[in-house]
């Protein structure tokens, strides 16, 4: 895959996320709403059981390859706050994946503090592509954090990409909450 | 997590109805599939001139608004063309100078452009400072790509010389953050250098004070 079959790839990505996020969230108030929504909740966070981990280590390790693919063979230089996500998104993969191996529950406190922080700065970030008088009034000649490398559907951009990432990965800790409480 | 145990089983008895693993792994193939189908090649190709430049002002400080670093320094000459085909001569004519460089992808060059055309259009500018502009720092891949286009769209008047891939007129005139501004007297000294958003009232405040 050229770069532009792999950057469509990972916006797409990045959108099946936002729709995965989305339902989770919208099943998660159906739960709440009567015993037919309850059922609904049951049934679908069921099929997630053991395997909340797992996914939510999967999607840490896609945005980290895809982090990597586009700074590394893409050559694309990571500004300030790609770095400041990064640091949020890489040790998910371990402490995800270890504990996904050791069906170890405890680490959603750990998980869901580096996915909120993680998912604040790419929040921001994002802000300030769209609104860069907020963060600086110049565009720095290197790597400004102001300037998107490149904008998909006019709306996902990288950061957008790893927003998209720490969501889902905070969407599937709450399903193992769920499930774990059931 | 304890507590779970008892409707384990039971839970993970209905939820083979809803495959998670398959669907996942069918979402993202359709998806790579759909990726490597429509991504098409919209490589533009570069536009890139090649100006001749000749002259070096002292680097802009990074991070400052205002420098008068290069202050008195002979303003570099640069020879080039604009995206017709056009000449474009930066040289000690005589007269003063307003250069801005712009970067497509600059959210704040994107802002400066129109509203220094909209200035212009309305009878801006300030007699006797001829104003250039320098197209630089260009990605084929990068945002609001190519440079043409963009500058075409917003109906851009002020005269344009192509910069080249290694972005020689603006490491020349000391690589600022963009949009990047040089004033340069009419003797062909540079007066002062601006980076980032300039508002227009700052713009005609300095092009006046030029000498």
């Amino acid at each position: 895959m050229d770069f532009h079959s792999m950057r469509l790839f990972f916006a797409l990505l990045a959108l099946a996320a936002n729709a995965g996020t989305i339902g989770i969230v919208v099943i998660g108030f159906a739960g709440r709403t009567g015993p037919s929504g309850h059922a609904l909740r049951e049934r679908v966070f069921g099929a997630f059981r053991g395997l909340e981990l797992w996914l939510g280590f999967s999607v840490a390790a896609v945005a980290t390859l895809g982090s990597l693919y586009l700074s590394e063979i893409v050559h694309l230089i990571p500004c300030t706050y790609c770095w400041y996500q990064r640091i949020a998104m890489y040790p998910l993969v371990v402490i995800l994946g270890i504990a996904a191996l050791r069906r170890d529950h405890t680490v959603r406190i750990y998980a869901t503090a580096l996915a909120v922080i993680g998912a604040a700065i790419a929040f921001y970030h994002r802000i300030v592509q769209v609104f860069p008088e907020i963060n600086s009034s110049a565009c720095s000649s290197s790597v400004p954090c102001t300037a998107a490398y490149f904008t998909l559907f006019g709306f996902v951009t990288i950061p957008y990409m790893a927003l998209s990432g720490f969501l889902l990965i905070l969407a599937l800790l709450y399903v193992d909450r769920s499930n774990s409480d059931a | 997590m304890t507590g779970t145990t008892k409707n384990q089983p039971q839970s993970s008895g209905r939820s083979r109805s809803i495959p998670i693993v398959g669907i996942v792994f069918a979402v993202v193939a359709v998806l790579a599939v759909v990726a490597v189908v429509f991504a098409g090649n919209t490589e533009v190709g570069s536009e890139y001139g090649e100006p001749q430049v000749s002259g070096q002002l002292t680097p802009a400080p990074p991070n400052t608004i205002a420098d008068t670093e290069a202050t008195g320094e002979t303003a570099p000459t640069a020879i080039g063309q604009d995206f017709d085909g056009g000449e474009v001569r930066i040289e000690n004519d005589g007269k003063a100078k307003a250069i801005v460089f712009l970067a497509h992808w600059c959210p704040h060059c994107q802002n400066e452009v129109p509203a220094v055309q909209e200035w212009l259009d309305s009878g801006g500018g300030v007699d006797g400072v001829d104003m250039y502009s320098v197209a630089t720092a260009m990605n084929p891949t990068g945002d609001n790509f190519p440079s043409s286009e963009w500058l075409d769209r917003e109906g851009w008047t002020v005269p344009v010389i192509v910069d080249d891939a290694d972005d020689s007129v603006y490491r020349a005139y000391g690589s600022g953050g963009f949009p990047f501004w040089v004033f340069v007297n009419s003797d062909g000294t540079v007066a002062v250098r601006t980076q980032g958003s300039t508002p227009i009232a700052d713009l005609q405040q300095i092009m006046q004070a030029l000498q």
